[in-house]
């Protein structure tokens, strides 16, 4: 009986429903649909999650909306994003982009450590992105909430460090790099086991 | 749902008015994807701050952060009835209302009982709204409701006795009215949100001024009485209490809401007393006091869909004094004919289909119905809301 009368209103409304949509959407400012930054960036979610295999992406539909919020903020701010390289082929280029830097501060270059430290903050985002990379069992809201510190203190510091290169402080930029380099030891501790070790040593 | 949308939903939360550029290498460059960037932090910290997108037949329960954000968008409500009401029971007109000894009494003229009935009605009700933030403690809202109200009436014989053979049916016709109803304005007062904003408390002061009509007409048909050269013919008559656009008086509509939300779950509830602030009308009469309760829980599938359930009750006193216009055997001009109590559930669903940018739907049905001396009764309601908040 109720169900009834529930199918019969729907089917009555429904029409109505259509028409405040169509209300809505047409209402709708055209900012958000001009929003080409946030299309660019859905594409290459979009292709990322293509990648990953089944396991990854149950673990990643399971992830809570701040979670993916942090992972799309820190994406939003790479521009470069790579179909090849993998996440130990990036970390090496960050790396050398850290050596330029501290060789542009050793010899008082705010060329070169401002250029490299920008290079560094908008490094190439690995192919399939961060997430593959980083094991299933990190792959939780719990171990994911340290990610957008960690960015910060590494991305954040290293563009502080190439303003303060380009103001010729280069006191101030020698500071950052030990910040940069606690972001980035911090990371490792959580996501990273000890690198280079050998199964078949005793 | 595909993971991939799913994640591209989450990140539609994030994202409102300001347009970014996800762009290549460059200093312009850079500076839009910071700003895409920052834009999604604040976003992440906003959608803390609000609760999980309540029904939509829901008013006055949350209020955002920040001076200068707001939402607005347009309501609509459908509100069907249909038969009549003796209390709780459901009555026949015929056997139980317009028998002249024992059926509905009617309060003026010589006709004993009540000889103008509705069949049905139903009241559309769209209504533009605001909910603007002016500090981080005070939001101002507003509310202009336009109404358009349908009664299928039928009008007896005046002729009853205790054979319903005798109880012709006159004749039966449609009345209408259509307007503007009584605009609402007010502040909502926040007063608690906890740290984490897990639990929060918005107190509702707003008042309803008397825009709407109460002198609304329409043609009807007379019920037949002995030497009556106008019985069943139409004239234009104003038409009953519940068929005017508004109450007439100035109202305090004032209560508290609260809300939480848990993971994926969110909850609240409000009490908001409608209290008419005039003893009556330019035309002697007001509504009676209006006290409502309703609870509601909602459920996240994605980040873009929500479901909810909600239970309400209202009672509501009698209509005070009367209108001498509407002297006259019809059951809408009869004050004892007005307020009750009500108990209502519903269950809703709202999707986030563009950034920001809502539309909800709520359909709702009587649970028990007891209302004051006869009135219609209700079938359905449905509340359709388009919401569209700017940060």
């Amino acid at each position: 009986m109720l169900q009834n009368k529930l199918l019969k209103t729907i089917k009555t409304y429904s029409l109505t429903a259509a028409i405040a949509l169509s209300v809505g959407a047409t209402m709708v400012p055209s900012t958000v649909s001009a929003n080409s930054g946030m299309d660019d960036l859905k594409k290459v979610l979009q292709s990322q999650i293509d990648m990953m295999k089944p396991e990854l992406q149950s673990k990643v539909k399971d992830l809570s909306t701040d979670t993916k919020m942090s992972i799309m903020a820190i994406l939003a701010m790479h521009s470069r994003v790579s179909d090849q390289a993998t996440l130990r082929q990036v970390m090496l280029e960050v790396l050398s982009d850290y050596q330029t830097m501290s060789m542009g501060i050793m010899t008082d270059s705010a060329e070169m450590t401002a250029d490299s430290a920008r290079r560094l903050a908008n490094h190439r985002i690995p192919v399939g992105g961060l997430l593959p990379y980083l094991g299933l069992e990190n792959i939780n809201d719990g171990k994911l909430a340290v990610l957008e510190s960690f960015n910060d203190s590494v991305e954040g510091n290293a563009i502080k460090l190439a303003e303060a290169a380009e103001k010729g402080n280069m006191g101030e930029a020698a500071a950052l790099l030990g910040q940069i380099s606690t972001g980035c030891v911090g990371c490792h501790a959580v996501f990273r086991e000890y690198p280079g070790t050998s199964d078949l040593l005793k | 749902m595909k993971t991939n949308n799913l994640l591209i939903a989450a990140v539609a939360l994030a994202f409102v008015a300001p347009t970014q550029a996800f762009a290549e290498y460059g200093d312009d460059a850079y500076k839009d994807r910071v700003a895409l960037s920052k834009q999604i932090k604040k976003m992440k910290n906003m959608r803390k701050q609000l609760p999980s997108p309540p029904p939509s037949g829901l008013f006055g329960v949350y209020a955002f952060p920040e001076k200068g954000q707001y939402v607005t968008g347009v309501n609509f409500q459908q509100h069907e009835f249909d038969g009549l009401l003796k209390g709780s029971d459901s009555v026949a007109a015929t056997s139980a209302i317009i028998n002249n000894s024992t059926g509905a009494p009617n309060q003026f003229g010589a006709v004993p009982s009540l000889k103008v009935l509705p069949n049905s009605a139903k009241a559309n009700v769209v209504l533009p709204f605001i909910n603007y933030t002016i500090d981080d403690k005070i939001a101002l809202v507003a509310m202009a409701p336009l109404i358009e109200k349908t009664s299928n009436m039928e009008s007896f014989s005046a002729d009853g006795s205790q054979d319903y053979s005798l109880y012709d049916s006159v004749g039966k016709f449609t009345i209408k009215s259509k307007g503007l109803g009584d605009v609402k304005f007010g502040a909502l007062y926040k007063a608690y949100n906890s740290e984490d904003n897990k639990h929060n408390v918005i107190i509702d002061a707003v008042l309803s001024a008397p825009t709407g009509s109460i002198e609304e007409a329409d043609q009807q048909i007379a019920p037949m009485t002995a030497g009556s050269d106008v019985a069943g013919q139409f004239s234009t008559k104003r038409l009953g209490y519940g068929m005017q656009l508004g109450g007439g008086t100035w109202d305090a509509m004032v209560g508290a809401a609260y809300w939480g939300k848990e993971d994926k779950w969110g909850y609240g509830a409000q009490y908001l007393a409608t209290i008419p602030l005039e003893d009556e009308n330019k035309n002697g009469w007001r509504f009676g006091d209006k006290h409502e309760l309703t609870a509601w829980s909602s459920y996240s599938w994605e980040p873009t869909l929500v479901s909810s359930f909600r239970l309400r009750a209202e009672h509501q006193d009698e209509l005070h004094g009367l209108d001498p216009v509407l002297a006259a055997p019809g059951l809408g001009a009869q004050p004892g004919n007005y307020g009750g109590k009500i108990i209502e559930a519903s269950v809703g669903v709202n999707y986030m289909y563009a950034p920001a940018k809502n539309i909800s739907i709520e359909y709702i049905t009587p649970l028990s119905q007891d209302r004051n001396g006869y009135q219609l009764e209700k079938e359905s309601a449905i509340a359709i809301s388009w919401r569209n908040a700017f940060f």
